[in-house]
C-alpha cells in the first residue's frame, strides 16, 4: 500500500485502493479554468492563514485515496508536508474531463464527503457551468449552479432571467471571499 | 399561450421555453423509445404532468411508466420508472437538486440528466432507496475524440442502456444529433 501511495506515475490517482488514469493532456479550456481558480484563490489569499494549491499538488486523505485535485484551499498549515496535503483540505475544485467526469461527480465526491471538506466545487469548461456543494450534518448540499455566460446568451435572455441568475459566488472561508464567475471562465 | 409551471412542495414554478438544442435531445430520445417501446407494455411520454403528491407535480422532459393502472386521462399518478430531464441554465439548479430528491423519494427507478452544453448523460439508478451514479456519458466532438490516448479511447462508453431493459442499445451519438 505504502508504494501505492506513492506511485511512480504522476498521473495516476487513487480512489477506494484502486488506481485510475488521469487524463495525460487535458484540454487547453480545462488548464485554463484551474489556472484562472487558482490565480483568483491566491489573490485573496495572499497574507491570510489559508492557502490555495494549484493542480499537481498530491492529496493524501488517507492510504485508499490520494488524489490531485484542481486546485485547493488549506488552512490548517499542519497539513502541508514535503510531498502534497496529508489530510483535509478546506475546499475542493475538480475540473470535468469528459473521460473522468463519473468519477469525480461520483466516487470522488463521496469520498470528500465522508472526509469532511466543507466546500466542493465542481467545474466544467464545456458547459461553463459551477456546482458548489456545501457540508451540512456531514452530507454535501447542492447549494447552487453558477453559469459563465457568454455575451450572445446574456442578450438572449428575459430581464426576469437575468436577475435570477447569480454572476457571484461567496465561498464558504471567508466572508468577504467573493468570487466573479466571469473571472473563472476568462479566455473560454 | 398557456404557461407552463411546475408544483414544487406547495410552489408554482414556470417553465421558460426550451432551447433548440434542448428540443433536438427531447426529440431523438422520444424516437428512440419510442420505436422501441412499440408493441411494448411500457410507454414513453414527454412532458406529461407527473403527480406525486398533492403538493409536488413535475412536467419531466421524458418518462416512460410500464404500470398502467398509473395513467390517468389528464396525468401520471405516482413514479415513473424512468424520467430524464434535460439542463437548461434556468433548471439546472432544480433538476440536480429537488427533483433528484423527489424522484429518489418516490422511487423512480433510473434518472437522467442531460447536459446539452457538456454533451453528458449522467445515470442515476436507484439502489436500496439511494440513488448512485451509474454512469457518465459524452458525446464527443472529433477534436476531442483525438486529444484522448488509446487507452482512454477504448475506455469510453459510446453506448448506453436503459435498466429496464437488456437489449435496447441507445448510442450517445444519437441522442445529441442535431
Amino acid at each position: 500500500m505504502g508504494n501505492l501511495a506513492y506511485a511512480e506515475d504522476y498521473d495516476v490517482e487513487i480512489i477506494n485502493g484502486r488506481e485510475f488514469m488521469m487524463s495525460p493532456r487535458p484540454a487547453i479550456s480545462h488548464i485554463r479554468v484551474a489556472g484562472n481558480i487558482y490565480t483568483i484563490f491566491a489573490n485573496f489569499l495572499k497574507g491570510k492563514k489559508c492557502e490555495a494549491f494549484p493542480d499537481g499538488t498530491e492529496l493524501h486523505l488517507d492510504e485508499e485515496n490520494v488524489f490531485v485535485p484542481d486546485a485547493m484551499i488549506v488552512c490548517n498549515p499542519d497539513i502541508v508536508q514535503k510531498q502534497g496535503i496529508f489530510g483535509i483540505p478546506d475546499l475542493v475544485v475538480e475540473v470535468l474531463s469528459p473521460s473522468t467526469a463519473k468519477n469525480d461527480i461520483g466516487e470522488k465526491k463521496e469520498v470528500y464527503e465522508k472526509h469532511g471538506v466543507k466546500e466542493y466545487w465542481i467545474v466544467s469548461p464545456i458547459a461553463r457551468s459551477i456546482e458548489v456543494y456545501l457540508l451540512r450534518e456531514g452530507k454535501f448540499h447542492l447549494d447552487e449552479v453558477y453559469h459563465g455566460y457568454t455575451d450572445e446568451e446574456w442578450a438572449d435572455m428575459k430581464e426576469s432571467e437575468r436577475e435570477n441568475a447569480p454572476q457571484f459566488l461567496r465561498v464558504s472561508i471567508y466572508e468577504d471571499f467573493v468570487v466573479s464567475i466571469k473571472d473563472v471562465f476568462e479566455r473560454l | 399561450m398557456e404557461e407552463k409551471y411546475e408544483l414544487i412542495n406547495g410552489k408554482e414554478v414556470l417553465l421558460s421555453a426550451a432551447s433548440i438544442s434542448h428540443l433536438d435531445i427531447q426529440g431523438n430520445l422520444y424516437t428512440i423509445l419510442k420505436n422501441y417501446l412499440r408493441g411494448k407494455r411500457c410507454k414513453v411520454l414527454f412532458e406529461a404532468k407527473v403527480v406525486f403528491d398533492n403538493k409536488t407535480w413535475f412536467q419531466p422532459d421524458l418518462l416512460v411508466v410500464c404500470d398502467r393502472n398509473k395513467l390517468k386521462r389528464n396525468q401520471v399518478e405516482g413514479a415513473p420508472n424512468f424520467i430524464a430531464e434535460i439542463l437548461s441554465f434556468t433548471t439546472q439548479f432544480r433538476d440536480f437538486g429537488i427533483k433528484k430528491d423527489i424522484y429518489e423519494k418516490y422511487g423512480v427507478q433510473e434518472y437522467w440528466i442531460i447536459d446539452p452544453v457538456a454533451r453528458n448523460i449522467m445515470v442515476y439508478l436507484l439502489q436500496d432507496g439511494k440513488y448512485q451514479l451509474d454512469g457518465v456519458y459524452h458525446n464527443y466532438t472529433e477534436e476531442e475524440w483525438e486529444t484522448l490516448s488509446d487507452r482512454e479511447k477504448e475506455e469510453q462508453k459510446l453506448t448506453l442502456k436503459l435498466s429496464l431493459y437488456d437489449d435496447l442499445e441507445i448510442h450517445v451519438k444519437d441522442v445529441f444529433e442535431e
